[in-house]
């Protein structure tokens, strides 16, 4: 049985476990406990370990789904999840103010760079409407990266099919 | 050109942008225009501030700087804008506004007044402090013009310039340039064009579709647009003439204008097929579009290619692909491909077919089989 995987990182509360539990057959394994630091994001539960959810195919291969911790002390596993996966859907919580300095340093740690394909939802835009999503474009560009990026609703299963639709055509141009 | 770097605090969207456009309308646009900055940057000019917040720390800090002309915005009911250096809304004048710009900001005697009382002033009367009542404003231009002290005669030389007499702004014409009609790309061009300020997009028939804010990079979206752009009627205008956009809805600038050049450029105006193209940021997709953007996005994430060449190994319709091509470019989301600035995607494109060559065909055959059932799984 073949197994691939897809991980859902990003900042916390930016919707990683709605994203999987839209996507996901089982029901998701969550690891949350109560959010201790509420200076970082208002909600009452918080990721603290791996989101876990599964799709599976008609000739039993299986899709995992993995949502990494937000928190920035989880740092050091992010990498480590995102290893050997198809891909990374990176969640960035537009209403944060840092929400650049978020998607910079989430692309560094994940390891930007040609080994993983990224797609990028934002998050949370009708929070901070009058903000503009140019700021994320003229990044990407400045790291000379086209990486898909678009604005989301994480509770919106359309909008998480959206994103995987396009890591799936970026790897089907990238297989040839 | 003289610039104010001019800061709104605690203020709602339709306010902000009732107040650009009022401060943009009422001055003469070739002499003055606003640099819209936050507060917390240095060397404000104008500070426009909800009366709620006066009493913040950080605020009163900035209202004591003699450089920073304030105003405090509020709702009281007045019959004029301006009074005691606050700003009633919604604006009900505009005499009152240039007055105090002119007092206060300038510290020079408001054309308004000169018109009203000709005789009172022969020549500029400035003001030593940045915070002035309306009462003492008016007690200024009223009286003879008292010999300034030298310091300040210098300080207004230096920074401030000579200003011409200002006709009404209702009755100012509207500048060249400003009230021209555009193709859909010209208009975009022009809208991008702008370092700052807010105009407003109109169709043919003057009706205004959104309002673009250049600093904060927003389309303020008229409510109904959606259903009725594709009977928007050509060509566009860009105007600084319009209604506050009360009920308008918050986009992103350049994602609208993108879907604005898709909606409405004609075959006409198409770019060439052969033009190669190099992508740089994805548009949004729409449900009707995103079959086509995202095939033709992730083959240009790949490689750079010509519409012709898309159009023919994607199976798409080629004016499919000239529509993305020239919303894209329009707005900044591609470039057309040159080898000394692209370089980076040449190697990279290049570095992708080595890589696929190295790697067995088994196992690409394979991956593009899991991909497809993959699609299928999830019905996209």
């Amino acid at each position: 049985m073949q197994r691939y995987k897809i991980v859902f990182g990003g900042t916390m509360g930016a919707g990683k476990t709605q994203a999987i539990t839209a996507l996901s057959e089982i029901p998701v394994l969550q690891t949350e406990a109560l959010n201790t630091d509420t200076f970082a994001h208002a909600k009452m539960l918080t990721t603290v370990g791996i989101d876990y959810g599964e799709i599976s195919l008609a000739d039993d291969s299986k899709i995992s789904l993995y949502g990494t911790p937000g928190q920035a002390r989880f740092q050091f596993m992010w990498p480590l999840i995102a290893q050997g996966a198809l891909g990374i859907v990176l969640l960035i919580d537009h209403s944060n103010d840092g929400a650049l300095d978020d998607l910079q340093s989430y692309l560094k740690a994940f390891g930007e760079s040609q080994q993983h394909e990224f797609v990028i939802g934002v998050t949370h835009v009708d929070l901070r409407p009058e903000k503009s999503l140019e700021p994320y474009r003229q990044y990407l560009q400045q790291i000379k990266q086209s990486y898909p990026l678009f604005a989301i609703d994480a509770r919106r299963k359309e909008d998480i099919l959206l994103l995987v639709n396009s890591l799936i055509s970026v790897l089907e141009y990238k297989v040839g | 050109m003289q610039t104010f770097r001019t800061a709104m605090v605690g203020l709602g969207r339709s306010d902000v942008v009732a107040i650009r456009q009022t401060f943009q309308t009422i001055l003469p646009e070739d002499r003055y225009q606003f640099d819209w900055v936050t507060a917390d940057e240095a060397n404000l000019d104008i500070l426009l501030v909800n009366s709620f917040f006066t009493t913040s720390t950080s605020i009163k800090r900035i209202m004591q700087q003699d450089s920073v002309a304030t105003l405090v915005v509020d709702h009281e009911p007045s019959t004029l804008s301006i009074s005691e250096d606050s700003l009633h809304l919604p604006i009900k004048d505009t005499e009152s506004i240039v007055e105090w710009f002119y007092l206060v900001v300038l510290r020079q005697e408001s054309p308004v007044t000169a018109v009203a009382k000709p005789v009172a002033v022969a020549s500029p009367a400035p003001v030593p402090t940045a915070s002035i009542s309306r009462a003492e404003s008016t007690a200024v231009s009223s009286k003879p013009a008292e010999p300034p002290d030298a310091k300040t005669v210098l300080e207004n030389k230096t920074v401030k310039e000579p200003v011409s007499k200002l006709p009404p702004a209702a009755s100012r014409p509207p500048v060249a340039g400003e009230q021209g009609r555009y193709r859909v790309r010209e208009t975009i061009d022009a809208v991008l064009a702008k370092k700052t300020g807010v105009w407003a997009l109109k169709d043919g028939t003057g009706h205004t579709l959104a309002v673009a804010d250049i600093p904060l990079q927003i389309a303020w979206v008229a409510p109904n647009y959606v259903q009725s752009r594709a009977k928007t009627s050509l060509p566009l205008q860009l105007s600084s003439d319009y209604q506050a956009p009360a009920g308008f809805v918050a986009r992103d600038l350049k994602q609208w204008l993108w879907q604005l050049a898709w909606d409405l450029e004609t075959d006409q105006a198409l770019m060439d097929k052969h033009t190669v193209c190099v992508l740089k940021s994805w548009p949004q997709p729409t449900a009707a579009n995103q079959a086509t953007l995202l095939k033709a996005c992730a083959y240009l994430k790949n490689k750079p290619a010509s519409a012709e060449q898309l159009g023919y190994e994607l199976r798409l319709p080629l004016t499919d692909i000239q529509r993305l091509f020239t919303a894209c470019f329009a707005v900044g989301f591609a470039d057309e491909f040159n080898r000394d600035i692209h370089h980076h995607v040449v190697t990279q494109s290049s570095g992708h077919v080595s890589a696929q060559q190295e790697a067995p065909a088994e196992q690409a055959s394979f991956l593009r089989g899991f991909l497809s059932k993959f699609r299928q799984k999830l019905g996209i």
